[in-house]
C-alpha cells in the first residue's frame, strides 16, 4: 500500500511544485509550437503536384480556348489516374434559337423512378454518400400540398391507390434565387435558360441550397463515390463530370446531350411517357403545344421563380 | 517607429506575464482551442460528411455560432452609442472594451464561415478583382464586405486611441470621431446585412420575414451587453480599471429595455404564426410544440424562452437589479437563451421542414462540437489577451519612456 | 443496256424500296415531329407474326363471339366491355386476311400502322401521340426520333397500363425518424 501511495504523493508533490514555480516562456512557447507542428503535421498532403495554375483556376466565363484546353485535359488526366476510366470532357455551347422546357403529366407518372437511376448513370453522381437529382414525390389524390407528400414510398406496384405521382428536380428558373445569393457567381444561368455550375470555382457555402425552393441542389459532403464500371465515359465539364469534393451540384437537364439535341436521360428512362422536353421558342415543338393547349401548372408559381418545368395533368 | 514598436513589445511583455490564474486560464483555453484543431484536421482531411449536416439541413451548428456571435461584435456599439451621440462621459472610458469585444467576435465570425464552407482553399474567390464577387445582388457579399469593414474599424479606432495613450498625448479628434460615428451606423449594418440573408429568401417561409432584422438586433442588443457586464464585472474583480459605476448602471437599464423588446417582437412572430396557421407556420410549429411527431427543439426552446423570461424579470426588477450577483445570474440565463433562440432556435426550423415537404432533423456531431468549442475557446483567448495588454495602457501602467526603454516593475493585476 | 433514267424495272425496285421503307403509312405522315421520325415496327415485336403461317386465308372461322379456349385463349379482349358493345376478335381483325387488321368501315391496314385504328375509337389520345404529347419518342428534340406505336405500350388485347414495381427509394437520411408504418411518412 506504501509503494502505491508514494508514486501518487509524488504526483501531487511534482503538479505543486509546477503550479509554484513561474513558467519559462522559452519553454512554454516551444511546447505550445512542438503542439501545432504535431497539429500542421496530421493536415494531409497533396495527394499530386501542387501547382499554382490550378490553384488560381479562373472562373469558367473568363476561360480562353486554351485555358479550356488544358484544364479538360488535366482533368481526363485525374480522372483516370484517381478511377482508372478515360473519359472525354466536352463543352458544347448553348445553340441559338434555343430555350429548354420541360413539361411533365403527372397523369401519366406512375411513381416507378426509373428517371432517378437514369440520371444517377448518366450523370455520375455519388452512390455513396447517395446523390439524386430527382425526387418523386408520392402525393395523396386532391392535394397538392407537399407536406402530404411522401418521398421514401416503397410499395410492390405502382402506381398506387389513391395517390398521384410528382418528380421533382431542379427547374432550371428564368429568376433563379440560387443564382441570385451565389456569393462569387459560381452558379448562372446560360443562354439556353439552363441554370450551371462551375464545380471547380463553388466554394461550397450552401447558400443556393438553402435558397433553392425545389430542394434541387445537392452537395458534395464527401469525395463522390462511384463504381468505375458505372462511369458514365461521355462527360462535359458544366454538367456532368466527376465532381470535386465540397461543390455543389444539380441536374442540368443533361446538357451535354440536350446541346446535341438529344433528349435528356430521364425522359429516355421513362415508361409511360410522362416527360416531354424540347425548345419553348419553337412554335411547333411538343412543349410549346403542351403550354398552350394543356393546363399546366408551375410548382411554387408565387415566388415568382418562373421555371422552365411545367407540370400538367391531362 | 521605433516607439511604435516598444508598445507592441510592451503589450506583448504584458500579455506573456501574470498570475497563476491568468496562466491556468489562458492554459485551459488554449487547450480546448487545439482540440478545436484537431477536430478540424478531421473535416480537413474527410470533408464536411463528419458533421451531421445534410442537404436537407444544410447549415448546422457552425452558422447557428455565426449568426449569434455577428450580433455580439454589433452590440459593442451599445456602449458607443451613449458615449458619442449622447455624450455620457463615463462610458467614453469603457468604449475600449466594447471594441476589443468586436474584435475577438468578428475573428470568431470569420472562423466560423471558414470551418464551414465546402472549400476553405477557395476563399480567394469570394474578394473583389482577384476573385468574382456576386455584389450587389448577393447578401453573402454585402456580408464579407461589412464584416472586414467592421473588423478594420475596430482595429483602428482603440489601435489609435490606446497607442496616443501610451504616448501619453492627447488623440487627434478628426482622426477618431469620424470612424467612431461610422461604426456606430456600421455596426447596425453588419447585423441587418446578416439578417437579410436569411429574409430574402422566398422559399423559406419561417425565415421570410419583415421582422427578421429587427429580432436580431432585438437579440444582439440584449445579449452583448450581457457579455460585457460580466466582462466589466471580472475586470472590477482582478484589475485596478476603474469602471465608472455610472456607466454600469446605465449599460444594465439599456440592457433591460432591449430584453424587453427581444421578448416582444419573438410574442410578435408567435402570434403570426399561429393565428394564421397557414403551410407557412409549419417550421414554427416545428420548433415550439412538434410537427408529425418530430420535436427534438422543443424543450431547446422552452427552456430558452424560460431564460429569458427570468433574465429579463431580474433586469427589470428594481430591488434584484442592483446586486451584481442577480445582474450577472440574469446575464448568463439571456446569454444561454438567446444562444439557443438564435442558433437553433432560427437555424434548424428554416430546414424544418423542407421545401418538399420532408422532415430531417439535425444534431451537432462530435466533429462539430469539438471545433465550435475550439473557435469559442479562441475568440476568448484573443479577448483575455487583449485585455490583459490594453488595460494596463488605460490605467496608466503602460506608458512610453521617453529616455530609457524600461518596462513597468509593477503589476496593475494586484487582487490575487 | 438503256439509259438508266429511263428503265422501267429500276423504277420498279425503287418503288417497291419505297414501299417497304419503315414506318410509313396508308396516309401521308405529315404530322410527325421530324421527316426522319419513325414509327417502331410492330410486326417485328410479335411473337406470332405472320398470323398467315398458321391461318390459311381461305378457311373460314366460327365468326360467333365466344370465349377462345384453345389458342390465343390469352387474348381477352378487355376493352368496349363497360360500353356493353363487346369488342371482340372480328372487330379489329381482317377475317379471311389475318395478316391485316380492318377498321369500321372495313378498310384494311397492316399490324404496322395499328396506330391509326387505335386512333379512330381514340381520338383524343391519337392526336395527342401525333404531336409527341402521349406517349414515348427517344432519339432527338431536334432531329430523327423514334416514336413508339400504341401497342408498344399498351397491349391491345388488355390496354390499361399496367402497374410495375418502382426502383428503390432514396436512403434513409441520417437525422431522419425511424418510420413505424411502412405507409406514408411513418411522421
Amino acid at each position: 500500500m506504501a509503494n502505491k501511495k508514494q508514486p501518487e504523493k509524488r504526483l501531487e508533490e511534482k503538479v505543486r511544485n509546477r503550479l509554484k514555480t513561474p513558467v519559462d516562456r522559452r519553454v512554454f512557447l516551444k511546447r505550445f509550437l512542438q503542439g501545432a507542428a504535431l497539429l500542421a503535421a496530421g493536415f494531409p498532403a497533396k495527394s499530386e503536384a501542387f501547382s499554382w495554375k490550378d490553384f488560381f483556376q479562373k472562373h469558367y466565363k473568363e476561360m480562353t480556348a486554351e485555358d479550356k484546353k488544358r484544364i479538360f485535359a488535366r482533368i481526363e488526366r485525374e480522372t483516370k489516374k484517381r478511377l482508372g476510366v478515360s473519359v472525354t470532357l466536352k463543352d458544347p455551347p448553348p445553340l441559338d434559337g434555343v430555350e429548354y422546357a420541360y413539361c411533365l403529366n403527372l397523369s401519366k407518372c406512375i411513381g416507378c423512378r426509373r428517371c432517378v437511376y437514369a440520371c444517377v448513370r448518366e450523370n455520375n453522381t455519388s452512390r455513396d454518400p447517395e446523390i439524386q437529382y430527382i425526387k418523386v414525390l408520392e402525393m395523396p389524390k386532391g392535394s397538392l400540398d407537399v407536406e402530404e407528400g411522401d418521398i421514401y414510398y416503397d410499395a410492390k406496384k405502382v402506381p398506387r391507390e389513391g395517390k398521384f405521382y410528382m418528380p421533382v428536380q431542379c427547374h432550371q428558373c428564368t429568376n433563379p434565387p440560387c443564382v441570385k445569393v451565389c456569393p462569387v457567381e459560381a452558379t448562372w444561368r446560360e443562354k439556353d435558360g439552363i441554370v450551371v455550375i462551375d464545380y471547380d470555382w463553388c466554394i461550397g457555402c450552401r447558400y443556393c441550397e438553402a435558397a433553392c425552393p425545389y430542394e434541387a441542389r445537392r452537395f458534395n459532403f464527401a469525395t463522390p463515390a462511384l463504381p468505375p464500371a458505372e462511369i458514365n465515359p461521355d462527360q462535359s465539364y458544366l454538367s456532368n463530370r466527376i465532381r470535386p469534393r465540397g461543390v455543389m451540384e444539380k441536374c442540368t437537364f443533361c446538357l451535354h446531350r440536350v446541346r446535341e439535341g438529344r433528349y435528356p436521360a430521364c425522359l429516355e428512362a421513362c415508361p409511360t411517357g410522362s416527360r416531354k422536353f424540347g425548345n419553348i421558342l419553337d412554335p411547333k415543338s411538343e412543349v410549346r403545344r403542351i403550354i398552350e393547349e394543356k393546363r399546366i401548372f408551375v410548382f411554387k408559381e408565387e415566388l415568382k421563380t418562373h421555371p422552365r418545368f411545367y407540370y400538367f395533368f391531362d | 517607429m521605433k516607439t511604435y514598436l516598444e508598445f507592441w513589445k510592451g503589450m506583448i511583455y504584458q500579455v506573456l506575464n501574470g498570475s497563476r490564474l491568468y496562466y491556468a486560464w489562458v492554459g485551459s483555453l488554449l487547450a480546448v482551442v487545439l482540440l478545436g484543431a484537431f477536430g478540424y484536421r478531421q473535416q480537413f482531411e474527410s470533408g464536411l460528411i463528419v458533421t451531421r449536416m445534410s442537404d436537407q439541413v444544410s447549415w448546422g451548428a457552425y452558422i447557428a455560432n455565426f449568426t449569434y456571435i455577428v450580433g455580439l461584435a454589433a452590440a459593442a456599439v451599445m456602449l458607443t452609442i451613449p458615449a458619442y451621440l449622447y455624450r455620457r462621459g463615463e462610458f467614453k472610458k469603457i468604449t475600449i472594451i466594447g471594441e476589443l469585444f468586436a474584435i475577438a467576435a468578428i475573428v470568431m465570425c470569420l472562423l466560423f464561415v471558414t470551418v464551414d464552407m465546402g472549400r476553405p482553399d477557395r476563399f480567394w474567390h469570394i474578394f473583389p478583382f482577384i476573385g468574382r464577387m456576386n455584389w450587389p445582388i448577393s447578401m453573402l457579399s454585402w456580408d464579407v464586405i461589412v464584416l472586414t469593414g467592421y473588423l478594420l474599424l475596430n482595429l483602428h479606432i482603440p489601435g489609435y486611441l490606446l497607442y496616443k495613450k501610451y504616448l501619453g498625448e492627447e488623440p487627434t479628434r478628426r482622426y477618431y470621431l469620424p470612424f467612431i460615428f461610422i461604426s456606430i451606423f456600421w455596426a447596425i449594418s453588419i447585423h441587418t446585412v446578416t439578417a437579410f440573408l436569411y429574409s430574402g429568401l422566398g422559399g423559406r417561409p419561417f425565415w421570410n420575414s419583415a421582422i427578421l432584422a429587427p429580432r436580431f438586433l432585438a437579440s444582439a442588443f440584449a445579449v452583448g451587453p450581457c457579455f460585457l457586464l460580466l466582462a466589466i464585472g471580472l475586470i472590477q474583480r482582478f484589475t485596478r480599471y476603474a469602471v465608472p459605476d455610472e456607466a454600469v448602471r446605465l449599460l444594465r437599464n439599456i440592457t433591460a429595455v432591449t430584453l424587453v423588446i427581444n421578448l416582444f417582437l419573438f410574442g410578435c412572430e408567435v402570434f403570426k404564426e399561429f393565428y394564421t396557421d397557414s403551410s407557412h407556420s409549419s417550421s414554427a410549429k416545428y420548433l415550439l410544440i412538434g410537427l408529425r411527431g418530430s420535436h427534438m427543439l422543443v424543450p431547446y426552446i422552452w427552456t430558452a424562452l424560460l431564460f429569458n423570461v427570468a433574465a429579463t424579470l431580474a433586469f427589470t426588477n428594481r430591488k434584484l437589479n442592483r446586486q451584481p450577483v442577480y445582474i450577472h445570474t440574469a446575464s448568463v440565463l439571456a446569454i444561454l437563451g438567446i444562444w439557443i433562440e438564435k442558433g437553433m432556435g432560427l437555424i434548424i426550423p428554416g430546414f424544418v421542414p423542407t421545401p418538399l415537404g420532408d422532415i430531417v432533423e439535425y444534431t451537432p456531431s462530435l466533429v462539430e462540437i469539438e471545433v465550435c468549442a475550439g473557435i469559442w475557446a479562441f475568440g476568448l483567448l484573443l479577448f483575455t489577451l487583449m485585455l490583459k495588454a490594453v488595460i494596463p495602457i488605460e490605467t496608466g501602467d503602460l506608458r512610453v519612456k521617453r529616455d530609457t526603454i524600461e518596462f513597468p516593475v509593477r503589476q496593475p493585476f494586484g487582487k490575487i | 443496256m438503256p439509259p438508266m433514267s429511263y428503265n422501267p424495272l429500276l423504277l420498279l425496285f425503287l418503288a417497291a424500296g419505297l414501299a417497304a421503307a419503315p414506318g410509313r403509312a396508308a396516309e401521308g405522315e405529315t404530322w410527325k415531329i421530324h421527316p426522319e421520325d419513325t414509327v417502331k415496327r410492330r410486326t417485328s415485336e410479335m411473337e406470332m407474326y405472320k398470323c398467315s403461317d398458321c391461318h390459311s386465308e381461305t378457311a373460314d372461322f366460327n365468326p360467333n363471339e365466344r370465349v377462345l379456349k384453345d389458342e390465343h385463349d390469352d387474348k381477352r379482349v378487355h376493352f368496349g366491355e363497360e360500353k356493353g358493345e363487346n369488342e371482340w376478335c372480328f372487330s379489329c381483325h381482317k377475317q379471311g386476311n389475318y395478316n391485316r387488321l380492318k377498321r369500321k368501315s372495313g378498310k384494311e391496314l397492316g399490324f404496322n400502322q395499328s396506330y391509326v385504328l387505335c386512333g379512330a375509337c381514340h381520338g383524343e389520345a391519337y392526336r395527342d401521340w401525333k404531336l409527341n404529347i402521349h406517349g414515348r419518342r427517344v432519339g432527338f428534340w431536334n432531329g430523327a426520333g423514334k416514336i413508339a406505336s400504341c401497342a408498344e405500350c399498351h397491349d391491345p388485347h388488355d390496354p390499361a397500363f399496367k402497374a410495375m414495381k418502382p426502383e428503390k427509394p432514396p436512403a434513409w437520411p441520417r437525422g431522419k425518424k425511424k418510420r413505424r408504418t411502412v405507409q406514408g411518412n411513418g411522421e
